[in-house]
């Protein structure tokens, strides 16, 4: 500890922090506009002088570069600290727009108002889309630039003598406006230092020195995965989000979730006229803390204002028409259901949740399910997935409740990530991996189909054909329970040096050796489960006792386990997802209530899907948007989107994140409990809540793990869904069901994934632009296999489906090397789930091929 | 020889053995050496190095070889470096049998007759292009060490001394002229580290880069650093304009600085090191990786030293064209393949160097004295310099003067008696300023040179510093805010962009030259260019710290030419293009339409016989009065003076 004396108040600090940090802890305000907290300073704008006293050469100092010493006293508000402080700042906005910044009247200033200092509208701050929430404003503020002479201007180089560069507004997310520019490189730290990209760049020298990205083109052709981390640290209005840009002035600010994945990302949402208008990382949340990915920040923009669903839809012969109003429509839906529990009885009837949905409203769902219409058919569509992953958790290590924190990961020295491309899927846990080996030189052992951003991170990239997930995974475990390192012909490349580098973390006594599990979806849940129990075998393998503290599971989306603790489990796997579709199909049930869920993009097998929705009597779907599933409704109850609901959602490691609404309902949409509860009481059976948080008080009464909103509003982010059980077994399972590798003859066996770009919501309404940047609108083929079949890159080509026949996909082919030979992947969303229209709705073992054909000449 | 060496060395920490192994490479270069020294018929030399390649080097080169072919004489060629006097380049050495060697210059492809013919026995032939004799007797020649241009020099050259008398790119020569006999002793001896950096401690050998921060001390510190994993690093980024000292080093003698490192290398205990080398310098860059080469081969570089226990592997990095790189921590920044941006201090190199171990960085010349100190001893080192500057030292003298090149100088030499020896001021006109130091250093009033000497404390008095090896004389034909304007145009674009301060208060700087230049100084300038100074002193690293200086001496010795200029908008000198405008006097002179044909922007108007110069076009260049001198003048433009104090902010 050292006592420092600071502005003549002594404080006691830790030794040898930033003093920058200790200032603004103190709450007195300094400008700093290149300090990043927690990094490493730049000393790039020298802006943040003190004073301290016998420093050497001179008693002005930065305080960013100076360390917390006992005795040192230091004073940030002396004349000399002020003048120099002004100094720099007039070299800074010598190259800035200024005359707003340095003017007296700027506080009097209205847009339509005549500037009396002649300066024009496009050079004023208040037509700037920075106004007022802008660090460069506010810290001319604190040196009163308004009472220090102008000394540079008209200079043949300042900014007003110069034409402006050209700014770059070519992606939908992120523009850039270099003439905005004070060269602070935050931007540029944040993509390396916090991101581990390395998008950004400072290049040229002398006057010509400029941020840019990549190579010095536009942004989307860089590296850039449009996080926004150079957006939350950039001082002025250069790296601006492109949506609400002239709008982003928050009135309020609500902390909340985030439903893009499972890592359960705390956002704070901006509000303006009771409307999201931005997105920022929001520090309370240990594992996201100041990072969120793509989704987070823009994902409240994805659907755009026309295509949302603001008033309830009653079918009308072909057509779905707006009701007169809610009741109108409510009473259809109930009517209806109980016209057909009546005929047909309860069992008759389907419900289905979702993942994207909160937490209380699956606990809602479920007692109307359960009491208010008396079915046991209650899935999701990624239920089966779901329970495949969680019966190998409870067979080997005796609980689905995996204590492994995700906090830990970023500590780790060695991490095996099994599965999917986590880069694209989970960005931030990717991130925390990335931290790791960025930090801590952690090696990385990744298992997985295709080139991702994280193989040049890793240590190992073992690439199994598809299929062949799970048996690489149990050659780890494998080798790693053997005395002798016997590896099997049919392991796949690096296979010998992954175990070799886990033996060395294990001789090493890492007791911090994640097993990252993130199954894909699209995969179907037999693979899922044998990837399931080949990660619980080598988290044994490696942790024993402690394997359930080491083993992670991503779910592809947001909720699976809340929704899946507040009861959407079906009575039997009678009653499961697949059977619902099949006796949807042969008419035993006839009417389907579905929650937020869309089972034709979801999950594979659409033409069974198709046809089981079209034969149902009754479909009463309950959503935000018009999904496609919506078509073959009877009534359509419009429903708040996510980032207006009120609730909670469960992470990947079972964190309980408090979703607070941001933004008000518009035209008759309502929440989704009082939408449920309605309808309950419709049906006659009395559920009754006022409010999310009269929800979570029941579930918390009867789901272990579970705390009421005042508790988690006490720790934020910290509550985790998870009774410890004092002793977890380890039990090593018999190996998963090994898939056989199809002869190339046979077809290309698919690869999917969740893509980065690409917008669950806008891709359920199948919207054009459920990948704004277009950059996932096509297929990968390894170019041995397009040249046996004719195929350039850049080509349309026919897949044509072996399971479903007569569907096929006319697509573009990007030639990539970054899959096996024999292999095709193809983006789970793309073109709002076409490909789900050739995979079966059962899943198997085996991947999924389809033929690629050349498509004729035009 | 080396490849047998190699085969034939055995690892040991027998000191005899390292001796032995070291003797026998001694004896064979020996005897190639004196077999050049004493060559069996005439040999020419001529001087191949960056300033005479400039100068014609290689066309004097391939005429003195295609007459020697063409007369069959019996004549070997060879080449050598450049002796100091660069303005009489081309040089050519001509060796006879004797072991005379005679320096010619300059030798132009026409003279290269003359030189085959004085060097196959017609003696005096080329006696008019004699400049002196290098080594050996001469009846009629006298001594080069007897010529004006070294007079300042010591008696025998030291750090130079085989300058001329090797070729560079011949390891032998270096070693049979003494080389590598410096580190063999450290080796054979069992001398230990510590026994080495106290020896140049002793001898008070301060480094050569500008700081003068004594070598040993800092060697000291990466001794003591923690870890194994050491950086030896030789700053050879030498991007001073009017400096070319440790160029003349690399090319001259490229193995003085590689056995200087590998014993500083000794010293500090480390495996590897760097020479970082501007891309400019592509002939230094050639040799010293060729020298890297051969001292590999003969066992003296690479795994086990001469058989030793000692490992050192040195490798020659290129910059690529940014002069901040020449700050030790940008330097370091640049060999990790990172951006050359000056790092942040502390931590120093000693602690957090290249590839963020312990590393030192020296300046070429700092190591290559190394050497000579071991071998001779500090007291023999310290018979030159001052009191606080000890040694000799390496200066390239340019600028304003006929005699331009290199001299080596005692601390203290006075530059008035240097002035002399380059010839005085050319074309007779008035010293001005004296520019050490490059573009971060400083403009000395020339009413100092009576008291002026080469060493740090006598610039201090004027607010000023020596630098590191180029001295420039500016006459008074030179306006000095031109020159500031050149200085601030680089620093400028030199700033690593890091700092505001340094990317902006340059820039800054240089908009406030030009306008002043262009015959618009305000009253307000003197103020801001304060404030520039000022704010400067906020940046990071010395670039921007010492980047105010030349400027901050403008206003302190040469306020009368300044305001002169900024206030009066007067410019004495006629060279300010926008101050500065030109009439013809003589319609009829001879040379005048060359003059109209070299116009680049046309402004001559009228007929044949009837030109004149039309003011509004004519963009100063100056070009016409260079080809027509009797035709035309230069006339000062009519501008009015600043009158209004211009206030800032209005």
């Amino acid at each position: 500890m050292a006592m420092i004396t600071l502005n003549g108040k002594s404080i006691e600090v830790d030794e040898g922090l930033p003093l920058v940090e200790v200032i603004k802890d103190q709450g007195i305000t300094i400008t700093n506009l290149c300090y990043i907290d927690g990094l490493e300073p730049y000393a790039g704008c020298r802006t943040c002088i003190v004073e301290i006293e016998e420093a050497r050469p001179t008693e002005i100092q930065l305080a960013c570069t100076s360390k917390t010493a006992d005795g040192m006293v230091i004073r940030t508000e002396t004349e000399a600290v002020k003048h120099t402080r002004q100094g720099v700042m007039s070299m800074i906005l010598a190259n800035h727009p200024d005359r707003c910044l340095t003017c007296h009247r700027r506080v009097h200033c209205m847009p339509g108002d005549i500037c009396l200092r002649d300066d024009v509208v496009t050079h004023r701050c208040l037509t700037c889309s920075k106004n007022y929430r802008c660090e460069l404003q506010t810290s001319c503020e604190i040196v009163d630039m308004g009472e220090f002479s102008e000394p540079w201007v008209g200079e043949s180089r300042s900014y007003y003598e110069t034409p402006p560069p050209e700014p770059d507004r070519g992606n939908p997310y992120l523009e850039f406006d270099p003439q905005m520019c004070i060269i602070c490189t935050r931007c540029v730290r944040a993509c390396d230092d916090l991101r581990h990209t390395g998008a950004l760049t400072l290049s040229g020298k002398g006057h010509s020195t400029m941020i840019a990205f990549g190579t010095g083109g536009q942004i989307h052709e860089s590296d850039c995965d449009f996080c926004g981390a150079c957006i939350d640290v950039c001082p002025t209005a250069t790296l601006m989000e492109k949506p609400n840009k002239w709008r982003g002035l928050a009135e309020d600010w609500t902390n909340s979730a985030c439903n893009g994945c499972s890592v359960g990302c705390t956002l704070s949402y901006g509000t303006a006229n009771d409307q999201p208008v931005i997105v920022r990382p929001d520090r309370i949340n240990p594992v996201s803390r100041d990072q969120i990915c793509v989704r987070g920040r823009f994902g409240y923009t994805d659907v755009p204002e026309r295509e949302r669903l603001i008033r309830s839809l009653i079918r009308n012969g072909d057509r779905l028409l707006p009701a007169d109003n809610f009741d109108q429509a409510l009473d259809i839906a109930a009517t209806s259901l109980a016209t057909v529990k009546e005929s047909a009885g309860a069992d008759a009837i389907a419900v289905l949740g979702s993942p994207l949905a909160t937490t209380e409203e699956a606990y809602v769902l479920g007692r109307l399910a359960r009491e208010a219409i008396g079915t046991e058919h209650i899935d999701f569509s990624h239920g089966p997935l779901h329970r495949a992953v969680t019966e190998a958790f409870v067979s080997g290590l005796g609980t689905d409740q995996l204590p492994a924190n995700l906090t830990d990961i970023e500590k780790a020295r060695t991490i095996v990530v099994i599965g999917g491309d986590i880069e694209e899927s989970h960005q931030v846990v990717s991130l925390r991996v990335k931290d790791a080996v960025k930090k801590h030189g952690a090696k990385l052992i990744l298992i997985s189909n295709r080139w991702s951003e994280l193989v040049p991170f890793s240590e190992q990239w073992l690439q199994p054909f598809p299929g062949q997930e799970a048996a690489t995974a149990q050659a780890l475990a494998d080798g790693l329970s053997s005395s002798t390192t016997h590896i099997p012909d049919t392991a796949v490349e690096n296979t010998a040096d992954a175990i070799a580098t886990l033996r060395l973390a294990i001789a090493n006594a890492e007791s911090n050796i994640p097993v990252i599990l993130a199954p894909t979806a699209g995969h179907g849940a037999v693979r899922a489960g044998g990837e399931a129990i080949a990660a619980v075998n080598l988290s044994i393998a490696i942790h024993s006792s402690e394997a359930a503290h080491n083993l992670y599971y991503l779910p592809t989306d947001a909720n699976v386990i809340g929704l899946t603790d507040a009861g959407i489990v079906p009575g039997s796997t009678e009653n499961d997802f697949p059977n619902i579709i099949e006796k949807a199909k042969n008419g035993t049930i006839k009417a389907l209530v579905l929650h937020n869920d869309n089972p034709l993009l979801n999950t594979p097998g659409t033409p069974d899907i198709e046809s089981a929705l079209a034969n149902l009597e009754v479909l009463i779907v309950i959503d935000s948007l018009k999904s496609t599933a919506t078509q073959h409704a009877t009534v359509v109850l419009a429903e708040l989107p996510f980032h207006a609901k009120d609730g909670t959602l469960t992470s990947a490691d079972r964190r309980i994140i408090r979703q607070r609404p941001a933004g008000a309902p518009q035209g008759d949409e309502r929440e989704g409990i009082a939408i449920l509860t309605a309808l309950a009481r419709a049906l006659g059976t009395p559920i009754n809540y006022n409010s999310a948080a009269d929800v979570m008080r029941d579930i918390s009464s009867s789901v272990v793990g579970y705390v009421p909103y005042d508790e988690l509003t006490r720790s934020p982010g910290k509550i985790r869904a998870l009774v410890e059980s004092e002793s977890t077994t380890a039990q090593q399972l018999p190996a998963p069901t090994v898939s056989t590798i199809p002869p190339v003859s046979d077809g290309l066996a698919i690869i999917t994934g969740r893509s980065l770009f690409t917008s669950w919501a806008a891709a359920s309404i199948h919207s054009d632009e459920a990948d704004k940047l277009h950059r996932e609108e096509s297929a990968l083929v390894h170019p041995q296999d397009a040249e046996s079949v004719g195929i350039r890159n850049g080509d349309q080509a026919i897949l044509a489906s072996m399971a479903n026949a007569g569907s096929e996909l006319r697509i573009r082919i990007r030639l990539d090397d970054g899959i096996s030979p024999g292999s095709i992947y193809i983006p789970h969303y793309y073109d709002g789930g076409a490909l789900m229209r050739l995979m079966p709705l059962t899943s198997s073992a085996e991947p999924t091929t389809l033929m690629l054909q050349a498509m004729q000449p035009a | 020889m080396v490849n047998r060496l190699m085969g034939g060395m055995k690892l040991s920490s027998d000191t005899a053995q390292i001796q032995g192994n070291f003797s026998q490479i001694r004896e064979d270069a020996t005897t190639v050496y004196e077999r050049w020294r004493k060559p069996q018929r005439p040999r020419i030399d001529v001087a191949i190095d960056t300033s005479s390649l400039a100068n014609g080097a290689l066309a004097t080169s391939n005429a003195i070889e295609q007459i020697a072919n063409d007369r069959n004489a019996a004549i070997d060629l060879g080449q050598n470096h450049g002796y100091g006097m660069q303005w009489l380049q081309p040089l050519v050495t001509v060796t006879w049998p004797n072991g005379t060697s005679v320096i010619y210059g300059p030798v132009n492809p026409d003279d290269a007759a003359l030189i085959v013919d004085e060097a196959t026995g017609r003696s005096g032939a080329a006696s008019a292009l004699a400049i002196g004799v290098l080594s050996g007797e001469h009846t009629e020649i006298p001594s080069i060490r007897e010529h004006p241009f070294f007079a300042q020099e010591p008696e025998q050259r030291r750090l130079i001394a085989r300058i001329g008398l090797t070729d560079p790119e011949v390891m032998e020569h270096y070693i049979g002229s003494g080389g590598w006999a410096a580190f063999a002793r450290v080796l054979y001896r069992g001398m230990q580290p510590d026994g080495v950096r106290q020896e140049l401690i002793d001898g008070a050998h301060g480094g050569r880069g500008g700081g003068g921060f004594p070598a040993g001390v800092k060697w000291n510190f990466l001794a003591g650093a923690p870890g194994d994993e050491h950086y030896m690093v030789c700053n050879a980024d030498e991007g001073d304009p009017g400096a070319w000292v440790n160029r003349v080093v690399m090319e001259g003698d490229p193995h003085l600085l590689i056995e200087g490192m590998a014993i500083a290398a000794f010293a500090t205990s480390s495996k590897r090191g760097f020479i970082y080398i501007r891309e400019e310098y592509p002939l230094a860059v050639e040799r010293m990786e060729q020298a890297i080469r051969h001292a590999e081969a003969a066992g003296l570089l690479g795994d086990n030293i001469l058989g030793s226990e000692f490992s050192f592997q040195l490798e020659v990095v290129k910059g690529a064209g940014s002069y901040v790189c020449g700050e030790e921590t940008g330097l370091l920044s640049s060999i990790q393949g990172q951006r050359g941006q000056p790092r942040i201090r502390p931590p120093f190199p000693a602690a957090v160097g290249v590839f963020m171990k312990p590393s030192n960085v020296n300046n070429v010349e700092t190591f290559s004295h190394v050497p000579l100190i071991l071998q001779n001893g500090h007291e023999w080192y310290r018979e030159y310099g001052t009191e606080a500057m000890v040694g000799t030292r390496l200066f390239s003298f340019s600028g304003d003067i006929p005699n331009t090149g290199f001299m080596e100088l005692p601390f203290g030499a006075p530059m008035q008696e240097i002035l002399s020896a380059c010839g005085g001021v050319s074309d007779g006109a008035e010293l001005k300023a004296i520019h050490s130091g490059g573009p971060l250093g400083s403009l000395v009033p020339a009413s100092a040179m009576p008291t002026l000497t080469l060493e740090n404390n006598s610039f201090t008095p004027y607010d000023a510093m020596m630098g590191s090896g180029g001295i420039v004389f500016v006459s008074d034909r030179t306006h000095l805010v031109i020159l500031n304007e050149f200085i601030s145009e680089f620093v400028e674009e030199e700033s690593c962009g890091r700092c505001t301060t340094c990317h902006g208060g340059n820039q800054r700087m240089t908009e406030i030259f030009r306008r002043i230049m262009n015959g618009d100084g305000r009253r307000a300038d003197a103020a801001n260019l304060k404030l520039i100074d000022d704010m400067l002193q906020q940046s990071n690293c010395v670039h921007g710290q010492f980047s105010p200086k030349p400027m901050r001496n403008l206003l302190q010795h040469f306020r009368e030419d300044y305001e002169e200029l900024a206030l009066q908008r007067r410019d004495p000198t006629l060279t300010l293009p926008g101050m500065t405008k030109f009439r013809v006097a003589n319609p009829r002179d001879s040379k005048i339409e060359d003059a109209v044909a070299i116009c680049p922007v046309n402004a001559f108007q009228g007929s044949v016989g009837a030109r004149s110069i039309n003011d509004d076009a004519c963009i100063g260049c100056g070009a016409c009065t260079e080809v027509a001198p009797g035709a035309i003048v230069r006339e000062p433009k009519q501008l009015e003076a600043a009158s209004m104090p211009v206030s800032a902010g209005s």
